[in-house]
């Protein structure tokens, strides 16, 4: 088995224990009753990027062995990512594949528990008061979402389905399911939604985005060039090393503010949401003030945009596979596909959302060359006019925007207000 | 009356809610104390030790605000500050 099929398997032999969860409320849920005595639904949790928490095999992986098995450590979060640890997160590309550190898989396990605290507690809660039958998946984040969706759904969802149906009576979870993404689990989510996969995903119910960019945020291009301020270490002696593993993981290089084209060929959209319209394109050289496309850098002279391969392990073969992501991502919608996705954001009233960027050329890296223009209503984290695909200004009440201080990236699936909407959206009385 | 035990009045209390600059400067005291991660069991038992003698509250305002951080462009402009130093706390057996 090579690195990638023998991760595959250990990722799903983790999870097993939370799908025995699963089939233990599954269960308790038959007895009980469903919410409101209505059809049974499924529903899959997706948690933002980071709140996945990941493990490391204690031993690396050993080619050529036949149904390997690990023993994990908790390699995402805790107190020693911020003495060091966070670099070894650190990806290897080969092909389209990518390894990990020491060749010591990395899968995703749960949720992240730091210092006591492990988002959406709340909304699980809820779902078991109202004896919805759900399940958190887990997520390597640092992977591109389109692995992570195509692995959702042409490898889990049969696992899981035959696991549940084994120990539910043959009741068949996915006769009618729903998915729910927060931040960039959202994006999967998205990603899907327009799966060609009809026969596993033909019992997709409703597709449900909190807080997720369709267009992209400004937080990502610092991290290139600043790396984590939490991680980087006393008079930043790991900062390199925190660039290094940042640059390497995929999954970050689709988090930049959308492609000029796709701005271009929805800008009446952008311009047209009544409440939090996108007047021009977020990403300007920093002198000339032309647009600086993160999906297309170009050069100046001897100046690029991004830091150098060798100082940082930058890779345009990363940036150029998620450019056909995020073009996905944000294309038109089908019908069918609009009439099944809700986007729900946050506003917190109070404008504080970064907005716009100034971008210099480099080199120099040295200070950051990227500058924060404006603020925006949004979440915090997420402005508003990121957190809703154009397509879905078509249908009415499919775009919900929690107006309110406490809507927050971090706690917007906590909000009784989000709680509500999205009760409504799955007939959950 | 029975007496509530520090761990329960604890919980009565409201949750702590901390700056990104009193968070930050929570982080470096810890790296400043743990110039690197720890590889041995007895290394990690330090670090645990260290971080025992801060409250459950005092932690977990630490854990939400850099999960809520993490997200956010990294806060380049914070200014170091000098976080408390941890107080010993009375053993109550």
């Amino acid at each position: 088995m090579s690195y990638d099929s023998t991760r595959i398997s250990e990722q799903l032999r983790v999870l097993e224990p939370a799908i025995s969860e699963f089939i233990v409320r599954y269960n308790i849920n038959t007895v009980l009753g469903p919410a409101g005595g209505g059809p049974r639904q499924t529903v899959f949790i997706f948690p933002g990027g980071m709140a996945s928490r990941l493990m490391r095999a204690k031993t690396p992986y050993v080619p050529g062995v036949a149904n390997q098995i690990f023993d994990y450590d908790e390699a995402w979060i805790n107190p020693f990512t911020f003495l060091g640890d966070a670099r070894h997160l650190k990806m290897t590309r080969a092909g389209s594949t990518h390894s990990d550190k020491w060749n010591k898989i990395i899968v995703a396990d749960g949720l992240i528990n730091l210092f006591g605290v492990t988002p959406y507690v709340l909304f699980t809660l809820w779902c078991t008061l109202k004896k919805l039958d759900y399940f958190v998946f887990p997520w390597d984040w640092r992977r591109s979402v389109a692995e992570v969706s195509d692995f959702f759904i042409a490898t889990f969802l049969p696992f899981f389905r035959d696991l549940v149906k084994a120990g539910c009576n043959n009741a068949d979870p996915l006769q009618r399911f729903s998915l729910i993404g927060h931040s960039a689990g959202g994006m999967v989510v998205n990603w899907a939604l327009r799966s060609g996969d009809g026969l596993i995903i033909a019992g997709l119910d409703k597709a449900i985005t909190v807080a997720t960019p369709f267009y992209g945020y400004g937080g990502q291009l610092h991290r290139w060039f600043e790396g984590e301020e939490y991680l980087n270490g006393l008079g930043n002696v790991f900062r390199s090393g925190i660039i290094k593993a940042i640059c390497s993981f995929p999954g970050c290089y689709a988090w930049m503010f959308l492609p000029e084209a796709t701005y271009l060929a929805n800008q009446g959209a952008f311009n047209g949401d009544p409440n939090y319209p996108l007047a021009v394109y977020p990403s300007v050289d920093f002198a000339a003030g032309g647009h600086a496309d993160p999906y297309n850098p170009l050069t100046n002279g001897a100046q690029h945009r991004y830091p150098s391969a060798t100082s940082s392990g930058f890779d345009d073969v990363e940036l150029a596979s998620a450019k056909l992501v995020v073009d996905h991502l944000s294309s038109p919608l089908g019908a069918g596909q609009a009439a099944q996705l809700w986007n729900i954001r946050g506003d917190t009233l109070a404008g504080n959302t970064h907005n716009r960027t100034r971008w210099k050329w480099v080199p120099p890296t040295a200070p950051s060359p990227i500058n924060d223009v404006d603020w925006a209503a949004g979440d915090g984290v997420q402005p508003a006019w990121t957190a809703r695909h154009v397509d879905l200004d078509a249908v009415a009440g499919h775009v919900i925007t929690i107006k309110s201080p406490l809507a927050t990236h971090t706690t917007l699936m906590s909000l009784p207000e989000t709680i509500a909407e999205i009760a409504g959206i799955l007939g959950v009385p | 009356m029975i007496k509530k035990s520090v761990k329960a009045k604890e919980a009565d209390k409201p949750p702590l809610e901390i700056t990104s600059e009193e968070a930050l400067a929570f982080i470096r005291e810890l790296q400043k104390k743990f110039r690197r991660a720890p590889r041995t069991k007895a290394e990690k038992a330090r670090v645990q030790e260290y971080l025992a003698k801060f409250t459950d509250r005092e932690l977990r305002a630490v854990g939400s605000r850099v999960q809520s951080d993490l997200m956010l462009r990294p806060p380049e402009t914070i200014p170091p500050k000098t976080v408390r130093k941890p107080t010993k706390r009375k053993r109550r057996d």
